[in-house]
């Protein structure tokens, strides 16, 4: 039987865990941004696939972790190219809703990509790895996708979004998942994804910088146009953390004892949802 | 939308029907048509400890995963199996085939903590 190491990336939805639970308490909304090496973040839904387990092993022998996320959607594949971006915030204006969420998510992702002559589309990719109806996209290639998980009080609007390298190489890395199992299972098509540096001189920073930028204003100072899902948005205070690594966040927050025992939980339930 | 009357039910959308020391437990109509539809449904296995207030499961729906909250204390004696295959039980009968677990309560009092349809159609009002 293989046995896995702990991807980043448990640490990264760790982290947006113990975040959320801040922020239900009352602590400022936080834009949270992250990455990590290869891995192919499955759905729940991806992890029930029959020969699931047997396609995870294939892709860690060849250098790949898998992980089975607590949010929505299908398998994603990230690696340092790839920038994540968390936001956490209250349940409330806009964020109420599912929709809502991830109207606003998307609007905020186009429009600070608009300074770069990126003509962003929103709408459902097919073809796209993780489709939804609040795909991002340019010129018919999905470069973001965005996923949700709501506990009490707060919400996290997760998005991936593909900065370096290219579209296709990721895409052939879930397509690579779902031709090891079996069952009723999406069709990735590689030409229909797109990294932003393949459409615009752009970087991992460079990206980060311009969302940190955008998501912190946004937050602040909601559009009168955004208040429409549950009433005005009461004040919030906004802080944004970004690093290369999810351990360096908690340290420099003096989380990293705390986020601990979150960790054993999402390394549980992704291992209890790959087992057969 | 539906709030039967004789159900127990908590600010985070679960209802609760009482039968002896048994808790039939699932989620609320409102629930089932706030998240549209529902694809995956993960829930404790037979056997497992609940504490009230604390996430017991969690339900997948458009690209969202939503955390499910026990209202009531106690150890899970049966878990509706159909949902792993028809998750979409939940939408079309919240409160019939959709039901997702049974707990043998631990202290029947926390019911009196819980709203009845009334209050919780006045919550969800709100």
């Amino acid at each position: 039987m293989a046995r896995y190491r702990v991807p980043e990336v448990a640490w990264a939805f760790a982290v947006g865990d113990l975040l959320a639970e801040r922020v239900a308490a009352g602590d400022p909304a936080v834009v949270y941004f992250w990455t990590a090496s290869k891995t192919l973040v499955l759905g729940m839904q991806d992890a029930r696939l029959q020969g699931a387990k047997r396609a995870a092993a294939r892709l860690y022998a060849e250098g790949v972790d898998v992980f089975v996320r607590s949010s929505g959607g299908r398998a994603v594949a990230i690696d340092e190219g790839v920038l994540n971006v968390t936001v956490v915030v209250p349940e409330t204006g806009p964020f109420r809703s599912m929709d809502g969420s991830f109207a606003w998510m998307a609007e905020h992702v186009r429009s600070a990509l608009k300074p770069l002559g990126l003509m962003v589309g929103i709408g459902e990719v097919r073809g796209s790895f993780c489709p939804g109806r609040y795909d991002l996209s340019v010129g018919g290639k999905k470069f973001a996708g965005l996923a949700q998980r709501r506990t009490r009080g707060a919400v996290q609007i997760q998005a991936f979004v593909l900065v370096e390298g290219t579209g296709a190489a990721r895409a052939k890395v879930a397509r690579s998942f779902y031709r090891f199992t079996f069952g009723e299972r999406p069709i990735v098509r590689p030409e229909v994804m797109v990294a932003l540096a393949e459409l615009c001189p752009i970087d991992l920073l460079a990206a980060a910088r311009i969302f940190q930028r955008a998501f912190v204003r946004a937050l602040v100072d909601v559009p009168d146009g955004q208040r429409n899902a549950g009433g005005p948005l009461p004040e919030m205070r906004v802080r944004s953390v970004a690093s290369g690594s999810a351990l360096d966040v908690l340290k420099a927050m003096h989380l990293d004892l705390v986020v601990t025992e979150r960790l054993k939980g999402q390394k549980a339930r992704s291992a209890a949802a790959l087992a057969e | 939308m539906e709030f039967p009357a004789g159900l127990k039910y908590s600010k985070e959308h679960e209802w609760v029907r009482v039968d002896g020391t048994k808790a039939y437990i699932g989620i609320t109509d409102f629930a089932q048509d706030e998240l549209g539809d529902i694809v995956y449904v993960e829930l404790p296995e037979v056997g497992a400890e609940l504490v009230a207030g604390e996430s017991f499961g969690s339900v997948e729906s458009v690209k969202t995963v939503s955390e499910l909250y026990a209202p009531v204390s106690g150890k899970v004696v049966e878990v509706n199996g159909r949902l792993a295959d028809e998750p979409e039980l939940v939408n079309r009968a919240p409160y019939a085939d959709g039901w997702m677990i049974v707990v043998e309560m631990r202290d029947p009092a926390e019911l009196e903590a819980l709203l009845d349809a009334e209050g919780y159609r006045a919550h969800v009002a709100e």
